[in-house]
Formats: C-alpha cells, sequence, structure tokens
C-alpha cells in the first residue's frame, strides 16, 4: 500500500493557518478575550508555536518525502525485474 | 597499505550512504530558512505588540529559534561532509598512485580534503545564517563574516601546504620526463 504524506499535508496546514489567521484578527481576539489576554500578545504566541511546529514538520515532511521517492525507486525496479 | 580494491569499495559505499543524507538535511535546513526568513519574521514585524507574552522581542525569539535549529542540522551535515570528502579523498588517491596505496597518503589526501570541505560548509552555512544573525543583531554579522574569512584564509593554507607535497613530487617527475627527452636524440635525426 501507498503510505500517504501526513506530515507533508499537516506542514501545508500549518503554513496556510499561519498566513490566513493574522489576516483575521478577530478569531484569536475572541479566544484572547475569553483567556483574558492581548489579542497581539495571543498572536505573537500563535506565531511562535506554529513556527516551531513548521520547523518540525518540515524534517518530518522531507524525511516522508525521500521514504516515498526510495520506496517508488525501489517499486519500479521490482517490476523491472520481474 | 591499502589496496586499491578496499578503497574504491569503501569510497563508493560512503557516497551512496552520505551523499542522500546530505541532500536531505540541506533540503531540510532550505525549509526552515524559507520558513523563517519569507513567512514568519516578517510576519512577527506586522504586529502590533511584536513581544512574545512582553517578555522578548517576537523577531529576535524567531530568529534566535531558526538559529539553534540550523545549527542542528548543519551539525547533522557536518558528519556526512566529512564521510564524503573521505571517499572523494580516496577516488583522488586512485587516481594519484599506482598500486597499493600508504595509509600516509590516504590519510594526508583525506585531511586536505576535509578541510576543504569544511570551508564550503561554513560558507553554505554563513549563508543561510546571514538574514537570521543581522536579525538579531546586525553588527554581529560583519564580525562574523571577518572571522570566517580568516579561518577559511588559515584552513585553505593548510589545505594548500598537504598538497603542495603531492604536487612537488609530480613536478619532480615532470622534470625529470622532460631531461629524458632532451637527452634521446630525435628517431629522425638517428635515421639521418
Amino acid at each position: 500500500m501507498r503510505p500517504f504524506p501526513i506530515f507533508t499535508v499537516l506542514l501545508l496546514l500549518v503554513i496556510t493557518l499561519v498566513v490566513f489567521v493574522p489576516h483575521f484578527p478577530h478569531l484569536v481576539g475572541a479566544v484572547a478575550g475569553g483567556a483574558g489576554v492581548d489579542p497581539d500578545r495571543a498572536l505573537a504566541a500563535f506565531i511562535v508555536v506554529m513556527f516551531i511546529a513548521a520547523i518540525i514538520l518540515s524534517v518530518l515532511a522531507v524525511r516522508e518525502i525521500y521514504g516515498l521517492v526510495c520506496w517508488q525507486v525501489s517499486g519500479e525496479r521490482g517490476l523491472k525485474r520481474t | 597499505m591499502v589496496t586499491r580494491e578496499e578503497i574504491y569499495t569503501e569510497s563508493r559505499r560512503e557516497i551512496v550512504d552520505s551523499l542522500p543524507k546530505i541532500i536531505v538535511e540541506i533540503v531540510i535546513a532550505f525549509l526552515i530558512w524559507l520558513f523563517a526568513v519569507y513567512i514568519f519574521i516578517p510576519l512577527a514585524g506586522s504586529l502590533g505588540d511584536p513581544t512574545f507574552l512582553g517578555l522578548i522581542g517576537l523577531q529576535p525569539l524567531i530568529s534566535g529559534i531558526v538559529i539553534i535549529a540550523l545549527i542542528i542540522v548543519f551539525l547533522a551535515i557536518l558528519k556526512e561532509i566529512i564521510d564524503v570528502t573521505n571517499a572523494v579523498a580516496g577516488y583522488a588517491t586512485l587516481a594519484f598512485s599506482k598500486g597499493e596505496v600508504s595509509d600516509d597518503k590516504l590519510e594526508r589526501y583525506q585531511t586536505g580534503f576535509r578541510l576543504i570541505g569544511y570551508v564550503l560548509l561554513a560558507v553554505v552555512a554563513y549563508l543561510f545564517f546571514l538574514p537570521l544573525i543581522a536579525g538579531v543583531l546586525g553588527v554581529l554579522a560583519g564580525v562574523v563574516l571577518v572571522l570566517l574569512v580568516i579561518w577559511a584564509i588559515i584552513v585553505l593554507f593548510q589545505a594548500g601546504r598537504i598538497f603542495s607535497v603531492e604536487i612537488e613530487q609530480k613536478a619532480v617527475e615532470f622534470s625529470k620526463r622532460v631531461e629524458k627527452l632532451k637527452e634521446t636524440p630525435p628517431a629522425e635525426e638517428k635515421k639521418t
């Protein structure tokens, strides 16, 4: 069965969230208001957390893609032999 | 003494093992750098209160996190670079020697290529770190560049000295060959 690139999808999701959420501050503002934190500070914390997640997911995604390429190449070699 | 077959097999194994790892690590470093420099740092600058919970500026914090992440990645690359330079040194030794190769000669070649590899990696690493160091402390980027240039000159000088022995030997062999050619008269003159 072909492995699904879950980390690559998650990385795209994180990047999309980081790009879109600051454009709609009321989304964070509602959560921050509930927690009693300044919306800008909540947004800053969100960006830092997402950045750390992006670093970890970058490592995992590249290794996953490398694994997929290896899997594909070895599969094609096996097909050629048969 | 090491046989040519042993050097060839070992070099080939190291190249096959380490080169894909280096490519993967560089892609990881590039991806982290790309996200940091083009997405997160500009985003941090665009906030009304660009601090992390009022404790530290967001841009220096992100630059610091990226610097730590890139240092970890480049340390992993360094390990593989040593393997690849050893392999390249093995191939070079095979190309410039006949028969069995002495351990001393192989080690000399490995040291020379390793030093060149260190300089190349340091230059690439500096290019990655430059916008991040400038983000934390602008003056530091210039200081690091000056130190890097001085270090690179010293290291390349050492590498040159290692290879100068080989170049000297080749030059002596070449001059001996030229002298022999001068001593033996051309074949056409003999006929006449």
